[in-house]
């Protein structure tokens, strides 16, 4: 592990060589036109810095190509699913738990958050189905919030593991025995599944984000997950270890409960996993009002997290250096809507001085890393829906909407305003 | 929330809208400065200031604001490799009422080419001229190293322009004052004095230069207005 991670980081330090190499002329030929700071932050921020970042995980990804195969486990684990209002998709999600091919008992906690649709009945529905080593519990929780949800299952769980799963997200048939296998052999706190967009052909907002968690989102959790430090174990899909949960003090009142959850588990100098064969597919944003809210959320949550636990404070060398990685995409971010997206606008009037030689060098180590990421996806055999227009899409508009989105998020957290509850 | 997503999402819009409308009035404000329009008067003393080599992204823009400083025209003899990815530079120095001359392609001595060699290193300088500036003329080419033959007379079809004073400026002294004294020392009526805009100490020096020969009553021209004025004399 420690000699892939040195490896990686030469290789992007050989990258930043480069790119610096070719920085100096960039910023001189800059230099007489703007002021030196605003061309060095934005040099920094679209050029440099990502190089760096996209080249040491595409570097790194290719070392840990090869998948770890783990023994089979007969554990017997706790699958818990909160919904609120959710008639629409819950039946699915819990059938995709019950045709589990799963070697030990589960025990399906169905955490009804305050719903005021049929979510109950639809529940209700589903406990005839329940078979001898497929138990479904309907659980009551009064209090509105995720993290109450979570909390009040947490409490009812007897397994050493247990699993999360959103009450619009479905499981391939594999994936509770595949995140077990993983959690249980590596001993993690949290492992987190690997997720698709269920609804891609919903609209073109989802079929964006289709390529977002095919390939950006796998990108930097498989990066993060091969040094055991996977930063956001999603509640959507993922394993965890009861006692460290237990241990962390489960579940805290925020927008990111996932995130600051799995910060505080590193934090205790634990490992998180992610195990890319443990398929689940969630039903995603469909508008772009849905999409910018999510967006919202999931930046409040890395702040969050960040201030619960900030990067110097995590206990492992790994996490630390993720965290402080994380720090740096507020900085990304801005620099991408202030510094990338005018460098656009200046080179379709003929001036191509910020979207220049080492933007497209940058392009290019990201569509190395892609590319290979969409391959690394395609061998797990994962039935995925490919669409041009929603790739041209993704390519071109999607870093704009998430940048915008996570940037409103960061300045509702720093202006201390509550975030919309979830 | 939604007038609020929208608000912002406006307020983020407004902001790249503001640094796209500020990068674009940092290119003007030097691309489009004022022509430097100086009166010449044939019976006054004139010298022309030229410069070799550039354009250089770092000293050819502190050259330029010196000569926009004092109001002095200058002619820029630039080589046409080195104007790739200098676009707003060279225009820089056409809007700014300077003169551009063709200093070849690549910096070869003429004098060893053939003639094909020699047309082609001053046309493919012309024809990247062309591509920043289409409507630009040059008339004049200064042979690199000062170094020609009656055959690159011939090749060209514009005439050579060498000089009268040698500013070394080229030579590594690590100092402007030799530049200064050389200059000073040497310089008369209807001069040319050759720098080269890729050093410090050109910069440096230019600063004494110009005011200094502004005193003694010199007035500055570029080369075409230099022969126009000698032509009427």
């Amino acid at each position: 592990m420690k000699r892939k991670f040195i490896l990686s980081s030469c290789f992007s330090l050989l990258w930043l060589a480069i790119s610096l190499f070719f920085t100096i002329g960039w910023a001189c030929g800059l230099s007489y036109i703007l002021p030196n700071f605003y061309i060095w932050w934005v040099i920094i921020g679209i050029a440099l810095l990502p190089g760096f970042l996209m080249s040491m995980m595409f570097f790194s990804n290719l070392l840990n190509w090869k998948r770890k195969h783990y023994p089979d486990t007969d554990e017997d684990t706790t699958v818990v699913i909160c919904a609120r209002n959710e008639e629409k998709t819950i039946t699915r999600t819990i059938w995709a738990i019950l045709n589990q091919q799963y070697l030990g008992h589960i025990r399906l906690l169905v955490v009804d958050n305050a719903s005021n649709d049929n979510t109950r009945e639809k529940i209700y529905d589903m406990l005839n189905c329940a078979l001898p080593c497929r138990s479904i519990e309907y659980v009551y929780c009064e209090q509105e919030g995720k993290v109450h949800a979570l909390n009040t299952a947490l409490c009812m769980i007897d397994t050493p593991h247990f699993i999360t799963v959103d009450a619009d997200t479905y499981l391939e048939q594999n994936a509770v025995q595949k995140i077990m296998n993983h959690i249980v052999a590596e001993d993690a706190a949290c492992v987190a599944g690997n997720l698709f967009a269920a609804n891609t052909k919903a609209s073109l907002i989802t079929k964006m984000q289709n390529y977002d968690y095919l390939l950006s989102i796998a990108s930097v959790k498989r990066f993060q997950g091969s040094y055991a430090s996977t930063l956001v174990a999603q509640g959507t899909f993922s394993a965890y270890q009861t006692g460290a949960v237990c241990q962390a003090g489960g579940w805290q009142m925020s927008l990111g409960e996932d995130i600051v959850l799995t910060y505080n588990l590193l934090a205790l100098g634990k490992k998180s996993g992610y195990e890319p064969e443990a398929v689940g597919y969630t039903t995603v944003p469909q508008n772009l009002y849905g999409f910018y809210n999510q967006r919202k959320r999931w930046a409040i949550g890395m702040i969050e997290g960040l201030k619960s636990v900030p990067p110097w404070k995590q206990g492992r060398a790994y996490p630390r250096y993720f965290a402080f990685v994380n720090l740096c995409i507020i900085y990304l971010d801005a620099a991408f809507l202030f510094g990338f997206v005018p460098g656009v606008i200046l080179a379709f009037s003929g001036y191509f001085y910020f979207v220049g030689l080492l933007t497209l060098l940058t392009l290019f180590i990201g569509t190395l890393l892609f590319l290979s990421m969409y391959l690394y996806q395609k061998q797990l055999h994962i039935p995925f829906q490919n669409s041009f227009l929603g790739f041209v899409c993704f390519l071109l508009f999607f870093q704009t909407l998430q940048s915008t989105a996570a940037m409103h998020g960061y300045c509702i957290r720093a202006l201390r305003r509550k975030g919309e509850w979830k | 929330m939604r007038r609020k997503n929208l608000l912002f999402g406006t307020t983020v819009c407004l902001v790249i809208f503001a640094v796209v409308v500020w990068l674009f009035s940092q290119i003007n404000a030097r691309i489009r400065r004022d022509a430097i329009l100086e009166q010449v008067d044939p019976q006054q003393p004139m010298v022309a200031l030229t410069f070799d080599d550039g354009p250089n992204v770092r000293y050819t823009p502190q050259i330029l604001d010196i000569l926009y400083e004092t109001q002095t025209p200058a002619t820029f003899f630039l080589i046409g490799e080195k104007l790739a990815g200098q676009e707003l530079l060279v225009k820089e120095i056409a809007s700014s009422g300077h003169e551009i001359g063709n200093h070849t392609y690549s910096h070869q001595n003429l004098a060893k080419l053939d003639c094909l060699e020699i047309r082609q290193e001053i046309q493919k300088m012309q024809e990247t001229l062309r591509n920043i500036l289409p409507d630009y003329t040059i008339r004049y080419l200064r042979p690199p190293y000062g170094s020609y033959t009656q055959e690159v007379e011939q090749t060209a079809d514009i005439p050579l322009v060498l000089w009268t004073v040698d500013s070394g400026d080229w030579e590594e002294k690590g100092d402007a004052q030799p530049i200064i004294q050389t200059v000073l020392e040497q310089i008369q009526n209807g001069g040319i004095v050759v720098f080269h805009d890729d050093n410090p100490y050109t910069v440096e020096a230019l600063q004494v230069i110009i005011p200094a020969l502004k005193e003694k009553g010199f007035q500055f021209v570029t080369i075409s207005q230099l022969y126009a004025c000698q032509k009427k004399g």
